[in-house]
């Protein structure tokens, strides 16, 4: 699809392209809408498989429900009566009469009978002694069991008057089961049970059926009471059964029967509309409802719901005008006014249940024992208080959202009528006779079918996974080179249905997910059906992680398996490769020195098998190590002359073994030859290309093209044939890997003598940085900072420990940096501050390994002790606080001072040096953030930076950063007292807990908040009443006391006197 | 006209399983899975680069089994990252062919590894794959066969193995090796601790065992393993 191209550096990390088609392949939408697992935007939502999985199952099965259920006609007779408190008479002309009559031999199969009034006695409320209950349960037997076949009572449940019971046929008896009743009564305080219902609900081969017989409030203008009623008893009926069942628990059988339960969606059916008030409240919202809560049934939980009683709804209509209706036989006009189909109509009570045509005359009220309408006093009108309504479960439903009425042949009224011939009651009875459709199912085709629906999900959940392919899973980079960058581009495609969320995950027992070599862009992203991305991966061997120094003795190879972990799918492997071309860039100083030809001569084979003969040697080699120091030390005092003299004198020879890297001493020499007038030498980057060139040359050992550095670009080719490099260099150099078809570098254009210096100072100071170990070994780091050397000679007495090749590069690089100073001694352009802060963190180094941060104390002796003082702690806790406390920009400064007071030493004499330090204390706080950015500025290339004023610029950012870092007491500020940081628990690591923790100490716990909140309080409780008590004691028994009387005697005195005065 | 329905059987909550399948390159372990769950045969697949995830139901006695199987790179190269796939799982098929001896070694190498560092009660079956070359009804030929089944069926029964010996191309023994891995997991124990049983969703997201919370996040994160379940 795209070749995997080479890109130049600066793309590596260009932003990916995206190739978005905006319309979404056909089949790729069709599946969507077919699958129920992949949501309107391709995703999958995974919280929600689970329902979505049982939804689907459920309509699906419901939809077949045909193929493995058949159904049967079973004729049920439906009777309600209100018994006005009668005793119970002979019954045949209710139910075995009109039975006998109608069906002509033929007999229902089930009876469901409901009385209301059964027992208006006061002593029905708290007793049901089921006196009256036998009495109509035998009368109602003896009129059935006069049909050709015998029943039994199957069922019923009395609440106060009301009374239901189910009689079946014999043969029909073990069919029926999970029978369960209720009752719920909702007159007088809501509760009692003189109005309300009761219900039978069971199970009929493999239908559910519910029967409601209930008893409204009565009275004409009682409508919303009777609404609420109807609610509350719709709300209330629970029926037990199902903990004890097959089932355990509401939503087992829900699952296993899709085709009756109402699936969540179903309440806007049972849901009223902008009814009253009263009605709102039976708004069934399934998943919440108490019944389904307490692992009960509702009464909607059924195929067919009838509801029959005393509903007591009346007619708007004048009593006389009903009558006159009444005997013109005017029903339509009337039932126009009837409040239940007005309820039903304005969808207050009873929406979606239907009824039979009424063709009878209203059952109430009429004189008892004749079929006159009340001629009492009060003459009540006549209505239709007695009915009997049939609610289809919606799934059953013609159109369930229109029309009530049930599918054709699933639930007939063959007939509804009332009964004249019972004149026992005020009330007429009703009967119907319903044919319903009662469902059989083969166990053998339900399994067919849900084994064929579990395969469908199969396929649907296989199908909604994400499926993203990778053009090109092996990336083969060919020669990679010390800090250049490779780049190719990975064609990621999603080619599944849904969106695909990929990122890229580290193998097991990794914490990264690449090498520190390796970078991909972007690890994550999410890729829509048919859409397809490009992620770049780049090898950039840079000198972070020691990588090239490993990739240089074979520790590391240029090879990994990167892992693309799409989420909820498959994982993608793609193997990256390439091949490393050795450098001098990372090898130990001591091998660089011992290399007998350029670097690139190499083979891989033939350096390991070098580095290896160095590590023993250099192993062997510690016990003379003494001895060569102190030949060393008579070069530190000659000066620059003489180092270079001895590194000339080296070089020439031809036996392997130099004092110094012979790469080091090229890079200084040509800085010594023609780069010591250059101004703000060491402070500005170099040129890339020329920077690519200087490498290219120290790897080859090729000479530098000293006319094509050196002159000036004012020359006028700059921009005509770049490249005057003698050919056969390059071909003498490559002749060990010629296959690779390596291009070196071009020579760089002319940018001048200035900018040739800066680049080999930049290149100089990779060598340096990019080093195994750096100048100064890593395990003299903490020594020398911890010690904090302010004078010469201690300073001295670490410097000679060091390794000879080591010792010998520090001592030629400080004598070669006492030169160049001594150049600008006097001028601001180099100052011995800016050389040190430049170079003391290449030459003092801490290891990756140890690196952590340190606090910042203005004195590095102090520093080091406090240093000292947390290592040697060393519990998790010290450790944690450790990390925790500071920035990094002091461990800069720590470093800084301490290696500066060590270069110092060496730089100048023993007593300048200690003025220096004393002027350290002062500067300090600017090193860590002017040692910051300069490092930046080196490590990362930054070609085309020229700050304007340099130094100037410099300063101002660095006294800003001081400012904001080093003077402002932000630990002021840091809530981290110490009680509070002897709690912090030992997974410390989070910064944001970390920062909270304090909340949840006991000093902040809500006692110590209030007394807190007044301080002072007691005390001053106490005091008031101390004076109080004093007041009390002085007014009693102290000065005060003794003054009242004295007030009191020269009152009386007065008094008198007065009196006498009066006499007189 | 039963009265009770086998749906609403107790146990009708399917199992979750996490099963892998190793082995050598070219072995055919892509087309077992694939002749068990779509029940196709591609000649001539391409190799799989990384782990292909899917799930298939299968349904045993009265329990419904659900496996999700990764399927995962025979190359060598990838011998490494196969820990992240064995992990947890609670079967595995360790597939090779029987007209390659070396494939059987690789597979023995396996089986090794296996029981020294994946789940104890893990549900090893060895399977010989391509059958079909070397069974004469299918127009193969004995000759072919490297591998004698008495060798493999002896270094199964000594491990403790399950053996068969099948063909994806035709779909002899293909299903036989799935439900008999199900008949034999200890399911009792699964349903005792549903979460560790069920932690198979994890794939490469759960890489990187040093850092124990993380996988744990992942793994128990993705709601797709989290007792998910059917309606039927």
């Amino acid at each position: 699809m795209l070749n995997a191209s080479l890109l130049s550096p600066s793309a590596q990390f260009s932003k990916p392209a995206h190739w978005t088609s905006a319309i979404v392949p056909e089949e790729v939408a069709e599946k969507q809408k077919s699958n129920p697992f992949i949501g309107p935007d391709y995703e999958v939502n995974v919280s929600q498989i689970k329902n979505v999985k049982m939804q689907f199952a459920a309509d699906a099965m419901r939809s077949r429900v045909k193929e493995f259920a058949s159904y049967h006609e079973l004729d049920i007779f439906v009777a309600s009566w209100n018994v006005n408190n009668k005793a119970a008479p002979n019954l045949d002309a209710w139910l075995h009469g009109p039975v006998k009559k109608r069906l002509q031999g033929a007999t229902p199969d089930v009876f469901i009978l409901g009385f209301q009034e059964l027992d208006t006695s006061n002593q029905a409320y708290y007793s049901s002694t089921g006196i009256r209950e036998d009495e109509w349960t035998k009368a109602a037997e003896a009129s059935i069991n006069q049909l050709d076949a015998p029943y039994v009572k199957f069922a019923s449940k009395q609440l106060v008057g009301m009374l239901i019971m189910g009689f079946v046929k014999k043969s029909l008896q073990p069919e029926v089961s999970e029978i369960s009743v209720d009752a719920v009564g909702c007159g007088i305080l809501g509760m009692i049970g003189n109005k309300g219902g009761v219900a039978i609900r069971f199970r009929l081969i493999d239908s559910y059926f519910c029967f409601v017989n209930s008893h409204l409030a009565a009275d004409t203008g009682m409508v919303e009471r009777r609404n609420q009623d109807f609610g509350d008893v719709c709300r209330r009926m629970a029926f037990s059964g199902l903990k004890e069942s097959q089932y355990g628990d509401y939503t087992a059988w829900q699952r296993a029967h899709p085709w009756v339960c109402h699936t969540p969606d179903v309440s806007r059916f049972v849901r009223s509309g902008t009814g009253s008030k009263a009605f709102d409240q039976v708004t069934f919202s399934m998943a919440d409802s108490p019944q389904v809560v307490s692992n009960k049934w509702s009464i909607w939980d059924c195929d067919h719901l009838v509801w029959l009683g005393d509903l007591n709804y009346r007619l708007t209509v004048p009593d006389s005008e009903i009558r006159l209706a009444l005997s013109e036989g005017r029903y339509g006009d009337l039932l126009k006014k009837d409040q239940l189909n007005v309820e039903k109509t304005a969808r207050h009570a009873f929406v979606n249940f239907w009824e039979a045509d009424i063709s009878f005359p209203p059952t109430y009220k009429y004189d008892v024992g004749t079929n006159n309408f009340d001629s009492s006093e009060k003459r009540r009108a006549p209505a239709w208080c007695d009915r009997i309504l049939s609610m289809t479960n919606p799934i059953h439903r013609a159109a369930p959202d229109i029309d009530d009425q049930p599918a054709s042949g699933w639930n007939e009224v063959l007939w509804y009528d009332s009964v004249p011939e019972a004149t026992v009651s005020d009330h007429k009875p009703v009967i119907a006779l319903h044919r319903f459709a009662v469902r059989s199912v083969d166990q053998a085709k339900l399994q067919v079918v849900q084994d064929d629906i579990t395969r469908m999900l199969d396929i649907y959940e296989n199908e909604a996974t994400p499926d993203v392919h990778i053009e090109e899973t092996q990336l083969e980079f060919g020669a990679v080179r010390f800090l250049e960058s490779y780049t190719k581009l990975m064609m990621v495609e999603n080619k599944g249905c849904v969106n695909a969320h990929f990122k890229v995950v580290a193998k097991p027992g990794e914490v990264d997910i690449c090498p520190s070599w390796c970078h991909i862009y972007p690890t994550q992203s999410k890729l829509g059906p048919a859409q397809a991305m490009t992620v770049a991966v780049t090898i950039h061997v840079g000198r972070t992680g020691n990588s090239a120094a490993k990739l240089n003795i074979g520790e590391q190879s240029l090879a990994d398996i990167l892992i693309f972990h799409v989420e909820h799918g498959k994982d993608v492997f793609v193997s990256i490769s390439g091949s490393w071309s050795p450098t001098v860039f990372g090898c130990p100083f001591g091998l660089l020195c011992q290399l007998p030809k350029p670097m690139a001569r190499f083979s891989r084979a033939e350096l390991q098998k070098t580095y290896e003969d160095y590590v023993r040697s250099v192993s062997h080699s510690t016990a003379s190590q003494n001895a060569l120091e102190n030949t060393h030390q008579g070069a530190m005092g000659d000066g620059f002359a003489a180092s270079i003299a001895e590194g000339l004198a080296r070089s020439g020879s031809s036996k392997p073994g130099f004092s110094i890297p012979r790469e080091i001493w090229r890079l200084v020499d040509f800085l010594y030859r023609y780069g010591m007038d250059v101004p703000y030498i060491f402070q500005r980057g170099g040129v890339p290309e020329t920077m690519d060139y200087v490498r290219h040359c120290l790897n080859s050992g090729e000479d530098f093209d000293l006319a094509c550095l050196l002159l000036d670009d004012d020359s006028g080719n700059r921009n005509s044939e770049p490249d005057s490099r003698p050919s056969e260099q390059a071909t003498g150099a490559h002749d060990a890997n010629a296959a690779d078809a390596y291009q070196p570098p071009k020579i760089p254009r002319r940018h001048g003598r200035a900018s040739s210096v800066h680049s080999f100072v930049d290149v100089l100071l990779t060598l340096l940085a990019s080093s195994m170990e750096p100048v100064v070994p890593y395990r003299y780091f903490e020594r020398i900072v911890n010690e904090g050397y302010l004078n010469f000679s201690a300073a001295k007495s670490v410097l000679v420990t060091l390794p000879p090749v080591h010792y010998n590069i520090f001592v030629y690089l400080c004598s070669f940096c006492k030169e160049i100073l001594s150049m600008y001694s006097g001028t601001p352009q180099l100052t011995v501050d800016t050389l040190v802060s430049v170079l003391a963190p290449i030459l003092l180094a801490q290891s990756p390994k140890t690196r952590g941060w340190i606090s910042l104390t203005p004195n590095p002796a102090l520093a080091s002790q406090q240093l000292h003082g947390r290592r040697s702690e060393g519990s998790t806790q010290a450790r944690s606080d450790f990390i925790s406390l500071d920035r990094p920009s002091d461990m800069a400064t720590i470093r800084l001072a301490s290696s500066m007071a060590a270069a110092a030493a060496l730089l100048s004499s023993p007593r300048s040096a200690s003025s220096y330090v004393d002027k350290l204390n002062v500067l300090l706080p600017l090193w860590g953030p002017l040692g910051g950015t300069m490092e930046g500025m080196l490590c990362y290339q930054i070609p085309r930076y020229r700050p304007p004023v340099p130094l100037l610029s410099l300063f101002g950012a660095a006294t800003m950063v001081k400012i904001e870092f080093a003077f402002f007491p932000w630990h002021w500020l840091r809530v981290s007292p110490p009680f509070l940081r002897r709690s912090l628990p030992d997974d410390f690591h989070n910064p944001w807990r970390r920062l909270d923790e304090w909340r949840f100490h006991p000093f902040f716990d809500l006692r110590n908040r209030m007394r807190a909140a007044l301080p002072g309080f007691g005390i001053a409780v106490g005091a008031f009443t101390v004076y109080k008590g004093y007041e009390l004691a002085d007014a009693r028994w102290g000065n005060t006391a003794r003054e009242n009387a004295e007030w009191a005697a020269w009152l009386e005195e007065r008094n008198k006197r007065l009196h006498q005065d009066a006499h007189h | 006209m039963a009265s009770s329905s086998s749906a609403g059987a107790p146990n009708a909550k399917p199992i979750q399983v996490k099963l892998v399948l190793l082995g050598e390159a070219a072995v055919g372990k892509s087309s077992l899975v694939l002749r068990f769950v779509n029940n196709e045969f591609q000649e001539n697949k391409e190799p799989t680069i990384g782990a292909a995830f899917l799930t298939q139901r299968c349904k045993l006695e009265d329990k419904i089994i659900k496996f999700e199987i990764w399927d995962t790179a025979g190359q060598e190269r990838f011998h490494s990252l196969a820990p992240m796939y064995y992990r947890n799982a609670q079967a595995a098929i360790v597939a090779y062919d029987v007209t390659k001896a070396a494939s059987l070694e690789k597979a023995m190498n396996w089986v090794e590894e296996l029981k020294r560092q994946a789940n104890r009660d893990m549900v090893i079956a060895l399977v010989g794959n391509k059958l079909d070359l070397v069974s004469a009804s299918h127009g193969g030929d004995e000759a072919v066969r490297k591998v004698p089944v008495a060798q493999a069926r002896a270094y199964a029964d000594e491990h403790g193995l399950l053996f068969f010996e099948a063909s994806a191309k035709t779909g002899d023994n293909v299903l036989e090796v799935f439900t008999d891995i199900a008949g034999k997991i200890p399911l009792d124990h699964l349903l005792a601790h549903p979460h560790r049983g069920a932690g198979g969703r994890g794939g490469a997201g759960g890489a990187g065992a040093g850092a124990g919370n993380r996988v744990d996040l992942l793994r128990d994160g993705a709601p797709r393993a989290d007792n998910a379940s059917c309606a039927c």
